[in-house]
């Protein structure tokens, strides 16, 4: 059983967008998404839609590396990420 | 002084000026929030009705944003609270009444006269405290039945605690919604304050009547357009033996993939392909096509 395999995503935001504005997304939007200030950028390795670690992203050698800060959930209060949406058609203005 | 962390609300003061990541909330779900709680307020003057000075009852306030440390910072040894987590969520919160208000209700309880300047008291004895804790645990009912009504989730895991730092459930830069009751007029000193995750503003279902000749109006459209979607913004996934999953530990670190194949996904459900570029700090997800990619991608 132990050798089954399960599949783990590496989850680099998670936010919360109204319906509205998610069917309305068009190729060239940017979603803008920045941790709260003091607050260290983490990616969240999810299992079935759980957390099963949070990791701390760095930029090393032009690679992405997470290193694993902690088993589990985030605590409390950091569940969604904040974010802005920045639509193309309004940028080209 | 006692109970400065919920002393000196006025509602002019729910004015502040911008910060980068305070939450916003929507004029309609403020509203239904209010309604919550203003009906939560109720439920609380009933249920503590013994407890409350004759003919007094508890005022909802209103509602705001606030950061913990600012509210941890002012904390003081005579509030008492109760700390919660809303069941099936990481959200959490917690439930602070003033230290003249729980000397009230310990005074009423108990049957003694008020002992005048409140601030010359000395701290609430154990026995004191249980009274105390009881009503919370009371106020803590109601309000669980008021958010399981509203959507947001029954409360779990409740327990005591003498300060906020000791919490455990947020750090201090955390925003929370933080509501505000009073006891007797604007000015009292007799206050409550309900504090949570801001996250919960996302789970209250909004309210919206539809007649049924208006079926198909503007009306369901804009509650559908409302509805919050927990998305996800995934670099990529591996297939890993639940072996190695388990022997995960801090320190451990992965190489990710660089974003060229991103996408973002509604739970395990792909809504489409994103391009995500990393500066350090933010995350910049730029969409890259609509629609929903074929399984497996």
């Amino acid at each position: 059983m132990r050798k089954a395999r399960v599949e783990l995503s590496a989850v680099l935001s998670r936010l919360t967008v109204p319906m509205g504005i998610l069917a309305a997304l068009q190729p060239g939007d940017r979603l803008e998404v920045e941790p709260p200030i003091g607050a260290d950028p983490i990616v969240r390795l999810v299992v079935d839609g759980k957390t099963v670690a949070v990791a701390a992203v760095s930029e090393r050698d032009g690679r992405l590396l997470a290193t694993i800060v902690r088993l589990g959930s985030e605590p409390g209060g950091r569940n969604s990420d904040e974010w802005q949406l920045r639509k193309k058609a309004a940028e080209a203005e | 002084m006692a109970s400065a962390v919920i002393d000196g609300y006025t509602p002019e003061r729910g004015e502040s000026k911008y910060e980068l990541w305070r939450p916003i909330i929507r004029a309609q779900r403020r509203a239904t929030l209010e309604r919550v709680h203003q009906n939560l307020a109720k439920d609380w003057s009933q249920r503590l009705s013994e407890l409350l000075p004759q003919g007094e009852r508890i005022e909802f306030e209103g509602l705001g944003f606030e950061s913990f440390g600012n509210l941890s910072e002012t904390d003081s040894a005579d509030c008492q609270s109760a700390v919660f987590t809303i069941k099936e969520t990481e959200f959490g919160g917690f439930l602070l009444v003033s230290g003249e208000l729980a000397r009230s209700l310990v005074e009423t309880r108990l049957g003694v006269a008020s002992g005048g300047d409140r601030d010359q008291r000395i701290s609430l004895t154990r026995i004191e405290r249980a009274i105390v804790h009881e009503a919370l645990n009371g106020m803590l009912a109601s309000l669980s039945d008021s958010y399981h009504a509203a959507g947001i989730g029954s409360l779990a895991v409740i327990r005591h605690s003498e300060r906020l730092k000791d919490t455990l459930l947020f750090v201090p830069q955390d925003y929370l919604v933080v509501l505000r009751f009073r006891l007797g007029p604007p000015a009292s000193p007799m206050r409550v304050m309900l504090a949570a995750s801001s996250s919960i503003i996302n789970a209250v279902r909004d309210v919206v009547v539809v007649n049924g000749d208006h079926r198909g109006s503007s009306q369901i459209h804009d509650a559908a357009a409302a509805v919050p979607v927990e998305v996800d913004i995934v670099l990529g996934t591996w297939s890993v033996p639940i072996d190695d999953l388990l022997a995960l530990k801090p320190g451990d670190s992965i190489v990710l993939p660089d974003g060229t194949d991103a996408w973002i996904a509604a739970r395990t459900v792909r809504l489409g392909p994103v391009q995500v570029e990393f500066d350090g700090r933010r995350v910049l997800a730029e969409v890259k096509r609509r629609g929903r990619s074929n399984a497996g991608d």
